[in-house]
């Protein structure tokens, strides 16, 4: 761990903070926002179910299709960053279990944010809905996880995500009776979708520990910019191939059917849970995009704010702006799923209006604040 | 050296931009997004290339059991107990795919835009099937009145649509001037003073002793007073069972242009519930009306002051 890379840019929170990382959680909290306001705003959602999507237009895919983006690209970041906090408190001389136990509490605080906070606020807190699971609980759980083999080398790590990628098409065959609890629980808490929890853990946390491969190269091995942009294309379009290789073999690894190479469905495999190919391809898509908003930084680094501030706090934008809407779009019912893919972009714009200097105001009580809750946020 | 490779990162970028682009949506559509109304009122998002899947929809509410012809095809259908509302849907290009499977989702939305049914069907390889059928109930305790629609989605596009109405009045078979029709009025009693018709309606309160009235008006009689006419009218219970019939034959020389008739609404022979009346000529409907048997409210006892 003597090569850990200084962190680049310069964020509030010193050597602590990687620029193109917050951008590019920033990014995804924005294209999670825009897939909420969709959500409350966007009449398709009248009929649109996410579990075997069907659309009406292009516009209506490509927004539906972007925020596919968003959960590998948190659990991905998740994963990086709790490797290198991890290892930077190692180096700092915290003794290995408190390191870990640090995770584990955070995990768990995660887990509870999900049953309390977020299962509530989709309806704008007007019942308290504390038995179901989702991303962030799944999050949570990916991240406590990760803590027994944070120590491991990448390769170690690597193998073991992959191993997990290849067996959970497998696992989703087994057979399970969803009105009994313990089988639902079980099967949705880690291997497949349904009421209890869209995101099972197996698939997530396979992500999450690839994110802490690739935190490996992007912020201790590969020194330069330049070496993380080339390594990250070169890894990307290994894991496109792959996915591309999966999805034409149309059996193992694939669970919707598509036209042909290049269509919408090609795209559109199993989002809950996702199949093989969708993991691979987003895995892609995630280190693609960690490597434009590393370019990015070098060219206009300071138009990236717009996505630095969501990025430094994602988990007070997530479960922030996810009330407001909840509260001010479906307990009012204004203009619930009343409009279409302009009006979910009008929505985001003024909730950004909304949540950039609340994300301001609260990333200076969090860096003043010793709360342990606050700090956890 | 520094410029040099900062210079570089635009070139890098725009080509990163442009390949993520292309996978986040470049996902192509098979379709063309500017909707094509055909004939027969299918709505067609026609495929790009001439020779890609496409369909027409034909909405029927029944088959005819000995010929197979489809009964009341259109985008017009009365709510009714125990009637289901069919679609048909013709596959065009179907060969372009044979030997592939293909994935088709049939979607009936109601009229607030939300899904009432979906249905997936996948055609496997080697399966020749041209023709996908769907339906749905179209009873008055599902369904209200109102534009609904159903919709064909291939691979999760969407390729066709065809609007459709349902209605709670009485259906009239289409009105040219030389086709007969009526006009259904159900009423509880006549006054004795006046001879006027009392309590009008469609909700009638089941009590002892107490009757559902009807009264038929034959529209456009005089254009069949050259032949005889079978008429039926149909009592229809919650059921769907018909509990009483009754038959009227108009002979030519007959210029009755008015039917009567009644049925008890006592508490011991209907029970609460939708009923309707038909009426039927040559078996064909000819008018329906749909009305609501409700108990009679129990007395309440009042307890005395001490």
């Amino acid at each position: 761990m003597k090569n850990i890379v200084k962190p680049s840019g310069n964020g509030a929170f010193g050597k602590q903070r990687f620029d193109y990382i917050d951008q590019f959680r920033g990014f995804v909290g924005i294209l999670m926002l825009m897939g909420h306001s969709s959500y409350y705003f966007n009449a398709i959602w009248l009929h649109l179910d996410p579990l075997d999507p069907l659309f009406p237009d292009w516009a209506q895919f490509a927004l539906r299709y972007a925020g596919y983006l968003c959960a590998p690209g948190f659990l991905m970041m998740n994963g990086a960053m709790v490797w290198w906090s991890f290892h930077r408190r190692i180096v700092k001389g915290t003794p290995e279990g408190t390191a870990r136990w640090h995770l584990i509490q955070r995990g768990l605080f995660l887990i509870l944010v999900q049953m309390t906070w977020v299962n509530s606020s989709w309806g704008g807190f007007r019942t308290f809905h504390l038995w179901h699971f989702g991303v962030i609980s799944s999050i949570g759980i990916s991240m406590i996880l990760l803590t027994a083999i944070i120590k491991q080398r990448w390769q170690i790590r690597l193998l073991i995500a992959v191993i997990i990628l290849l067996v959970h098409p497998l696992l989703l065959r087994i057979a399970y009776n969803p009105e009994i609890i313990w089988q639902e629980v079980l099967m949705q808490t880690f291997v497949t979708a349904g009421k209890f929890n869209k995101y099972p853990v197996l698939p997530w946390f396979s992500l999450a520990v690839l994110g802490s491969v690739m935190a490996t190269g992007w912020l201790e091995v590969w020194k330069t910019d330049k070496k993380r942009i080339v390594m990250s294309l070169a890894i990307a379009a290994t894991a496109f191939a792959l996915a591309i290789i999966v999805r034409m073999g149309r059996g193992y690894g694939n669970i919707f059917p598509f036209s042909g190479f290049g269509s919408w469905s090609f795209f559109l495999d199993q989002k809950y849970p996702p199949s093989l190919f969708m993991n691979l391809w987003f895995f892609a898509s995630v280190v693609v995009g960690v490597a434009i908003f590393i370019a990015l930084g070098k060219i206009i680094p300071k138009w990236l704010v717009v996505f630095s501030i969501p990025g430094k706090v994602p988990l007070f934008f997530y479960a922030v702006h996810l009330a407001v809407l909840g509260i001010f779009v479906k307990r009012t019912g204004w203009f619930y799923r009343e409009g279409g893919v302009t009006e979910t972009f009008i929505g985001v714009a003024v909730m950004m209006v909304v949540m950039l200097p609340l994300c301001v105001w609260f990333f200076g009580v969090k860096r003043r604040s010793k709360n342990y809750f606050i700090r956890m946020i | 050296m520094k410029q040099k490779q900062m210079k570089k990162y635009p070139v890098i970028l725009l080509l990163l931009i442009a390949a993520v682009s292309a996978m986040f949506t470049g996902g192509c559509s098979s379709r063309i997004e500017t909707p094509v109304p055909e004939a027969d009122s299918t709505i067609v998002f026609p495929p790009k290339n001439p020779a890609g899947v496409s369909a027409d929809i034909i909405l029927y509410r029944k088959l005819d059991k000995k010929t197979g012809t489809r009964i009341d095809e259109g985008n017009r259908f009365t709510i009714h107990l125990q009637r289901s509302l069919h679609a048909l849907i013709l596959l065009k290009n179907r060969e372009t795919y044979s030997g592939r499977l293909m994935m088709f989702h049939i979607d009936w939305i109601d009229p607030n835009g939300k899904s009432l049914y979906r249905k997936r069907i996948d055609i496997l390889p080697g399966d020749t099937m041209s023709e996908l059928h769907s339906s749905i109930l179209i009873t008055p305790q599902r369904r209200q009145p109102g534009r609904y629609s159903i919709r064909l989605y291939f691979f999760r596009e969407l390729i066709a649509e065809k609007i459709f109405y349902l209605q709670d009045e009485p259906l009239i078979i289409p009105l040219p001037d030389e086709e007969l029709a009526a006009n259904l009025i159900l009423y509880r009693t006549v006054s004795k003073k006046n001879g006027k018709r009392i309590g009008e309606g469609t909700a009638f309160t089941m009590k002892k002793k107490r009757s559902v009235r009807a009264l038929v008006v034959l529209q456009n009689r005089y254009a069949f007073d050259d032949r005889t006419l079978k008429l039926h009218l149909k009592w229809i219970d919650p059921d769907g069972k018909t509990f009483y019939r009754k038959r009227i034959t108009l002979r030519p020389e007959d210029t009755t242009s008015v039917i009567r008739s009644s049925v008890s609404a006592s508490s011991e022979k209907r029970v609460p519930g939708n009923y309707s009346l038909q009426l039927r000529l040559n078996n064909k409907l000819i008018a329906e009306k749909r009305f609501i048997l409700k108990p009679a409210k129990a007395k309440s006892k009042r307890k005395g002051k001490h």
